[in-house]
């Protein structure tokens, strides 16, 4: 086991920068998800770090070793890959051992691990079969099962789950972090879904267009985003975000939006963003300490069953999300009230993006 | 109703031009059962059928020793284009280097240079070093043309593999050889028998290169030897029928054994394993 550290690591491709220099320290067996749209440089950071592409600028270490010129097969990581990449003519007792016989590891050993993994993976009954053999299911716990016999000092992740349907994705997601908890291995995982971020990162990486965007806990990249990337992104349904310009009398407003929030902030520029999730973006009730109401016309409702996420046009062309609890029943083209909540409103630069503060 | 009149065209069509293939060969196969000397006019069911033909070819046109000459040039070549192959394959399909696409071309030229325009100059080089009337005088030019082509094809099956597939195995603590032998080799076997089988076929079945570099007529190829007993025994096509079958024989057989692997391999590219 052993942290990975990231000092400006950079890599081009011809004119293309597909990662800017990246800074990034991950704690011995941490649990760090790296996420972002497609592009993002997320899989390429992954694959510099597992040796497959060579590093434009900038340093690598794992633990204390600079792998930076480094040979996959030395690095002592293993990898599951998004098609799994199990190896076709070899039954799933081979591909679990391949990395072992490879490392030479005593026989008797080899066996003992493999057992180990086929039982916490629950594929015991499959290890004289061949991959071809098996559900999509079935292959991907091979895959983790090839990665973990190895007990490598670090685990890396490319979308492991992005092949499997949403229930066994759910339910897979779960194990993963369980197991990864048991053997407490450093973990680097890529994914562009933000529930799986959320889920099962001890801290989340966002990406975007090759720059990390902001590194932390889930509970702070969702509550203080950086930025309006990240706040668009973390979350799901989105943050609404809507910009709004500073009026002398200490307002912020868009047409006949106006909302009391500019007195006492220093050096707010006169444009802003302003971002609300849309559990703090609320349907107007007399007597809740909301700031509104304001009106909003329906553009879409999305009923969950718990919860209905009503999407609306506000003054000026402004779109906010509504959640409202339960089953509610609203028409497109309907008018309703809403209110925000105060102190979970974010303020970003209008231009840069870049949050200012939460009110 | 649309579909069974396709179904009729399509098996038409087929069952047309299975006969077209098997007449020539069926002929062939029937003259060859008649005993030498009979009469034979067009195409005549043998009565009896004898083996007769067969013995007589053998011994006259001493096809033996030419066979196990062939055998040793087919064998050779196949063997050593197969290994040289699969490297260069593996080296132009999914390694980076210097100079990779100019070696590539230059490759490719080797194979859409026709070998009668090298033939001769070839000669006179090998006669200058001794090469000619040896059976490497055969095999190290079969060879070279054997890689051209076989570099081609191993280049595109590299570059079909999934890479994931590669990228696992040196993960895994594989070296660039062990990812080609314990992974690459295995998947690719269909690949590799269908161009073992194409090269096999083209070596054995070569008749310029043996007729220039075994001018002395001390060694001869099966294709050689069928060819000066064609030239002496004009007349008796029975003879010439079992004589023709006799060279063929060893593909035929190497075809059998292989064919499975030789079909998947033809279409693995349209079809997803």
């Amino acid at each position: 086991m052993a942290s990975v550290t990231y000092e400006r690591a950079a890599k081009h491709f011809g004119d293309v920068i597909a990662l800017h220099e990246l800074s990034l320290e991950i704690t011995d067996g941490e649990f760090m998800v790296l996420v972002g749209p497609s592009g993002s440089g997320k899989t390429t950071a992954l694959r510099l770090l597992a040796g497959l592409e060579g590093l434009s600028g900038g340093h690598i270490r794992i633990g204390d070793d600079v792998v930076d010129d480094m040979a996959p097969r030395r690095r002592d990581i293993a990898m599951v890959f998004q098609d799994y990449a199990l190896y076709p003519q070899m039954s799933v007792r081979d591909n679990l051992a391949f990395g072992l016989k490879m490392g030479k590891v005593p026989r008797d050993e080899i066996r003992r691990r493999v057992d180990t993994a086929a039982e916490a993976l629950d594929i015991g009954e499959l290890l004289g079969r061949k991959p071809r053999e098996l559900s999509g299911g079935q292959r991907q716990r091979v895959a983790l099962g090839r990665a973990l016999v190895r007990q490598p000092r670090v685990f890396l992740m490319d979308e492991p789950l992005s092949n499997l349907d949403a229930k066994l994705r759910a339910q897979t997601r779960g194990e993963i972090k369980r197991l990864q908890q048991e053997v407490g291995t450093t973990t680097v995982y890529v994914t562009h879904d933000q529930v799986e971020a959320m889920t099962m990162g001890d801290r989340i990486a966002v990406m975007s267009q090759g720059r990390l965007e902001q590194v932390g806990d889930p509970d702070t990249v969702y509550s203080r985003p950086a930025n309006t990337f990240v706040a668009a992104f973390i979350g799901s349904p989105s943050m609404s975000l809507v910009s709004m310009s500073r009026a002398p009398t200490g307002v912020l407003a868009r047409g006949d939006l106006h909302l009391p929030l500019a007195a006492g902030i220093e050096g707010l520029p006169d444009e802003v963003t302003v971002g609300v999730r849309p559990e703090f973006c609320r349907p107007w009730r007399d007597g809740e300490t909301l700031i509104g109401p304001f009106e909003g016309r329906v553009e879409y409702a999305e009923a969950l069953g718990r919860e209905t996420f009503i999407g609306v046009e506000a003054a000026d062309g402004a779109r906010f999300v509504i959640e409202a609890d339960g089953n509610v029943r609203v028409g497109i083209g309907e008018t309703v009230r809403f209110g925000l909540a105060p102190g979970e409103l974010h303020l970003f630069h209008a231009v840069t993006g870049v949050g200012i503060t939460k009110v | 109703m649309t579909a069974v009149i396709e179904r009729a065209i399509n098996y038409g069509l087929l069952i047309f031009f299975s006969i077209l293939a098997f007449v020539p060969i069926a002929g062939v196969v029937l003259t060859a059962f008649h005993g030498p000397g009979e009469p034979i006019s067009g195409f005549s069911v043998p009565d009896p059928f004898t083996l007769d033909s067969f013995r007589t070819a053998w011994t006259e046109g001493s096809f033996g020793s030419s066979l196990v000459t062939s055998a040793e040039i087919t064998v050779t070549t196949v063997v050593l284009a197969t290994v040289f192959s699969v490297l260069a394959g593996y080296a132009f399909g999914t390694m980076r280097f210097r100079g990779s696409t100019l070696l590539f071309y230059a490759l490719l030229f080797g194979l859409l240079m026709p070998f009668e325009a090298t033939v001769i100059p070839l000669y006179f080089d090998f006669r200058r070093i001794g090469l000619t009337d040896t059976i490497w005088g055969v095999i190290l030019p079969s060879t070279g043309l054997s890689i051209a082509f076989g570099t081609f094809w191993m280049r595109a099956f590299f570059l079909s593999a999934p890479r994931s597939l590669m990228e696992a195995a040196r993960i895994d603590g594989a070296s660039s050889m062990g990812v080609l032998l314990r992974v690459l080799v295995p998947y690719g076997r269909p690949a590799i028998l269908t161009m073992v089988v194409l090269v096999f076929m083209w070596t054995w079945n070569d008749f310029l290169l043996s007729l220039v570099m075994l001018s002395g007529q001390n060694i001869l190829t099966a294709p050689l030897s069928l060819a000066f007993f064609q030239a002496a025994r004009t007349s008796e096509i029975q003879l010439l029928a079992a004589a023709s079958i006799i060279v063929a024989f060893p593909v035929l057989i190497v075809y059998v054994f292989l064919q499975r692997h030789f079909i998947r391999g033809m279409v693995s590219g349209s079809l997803k394993g």
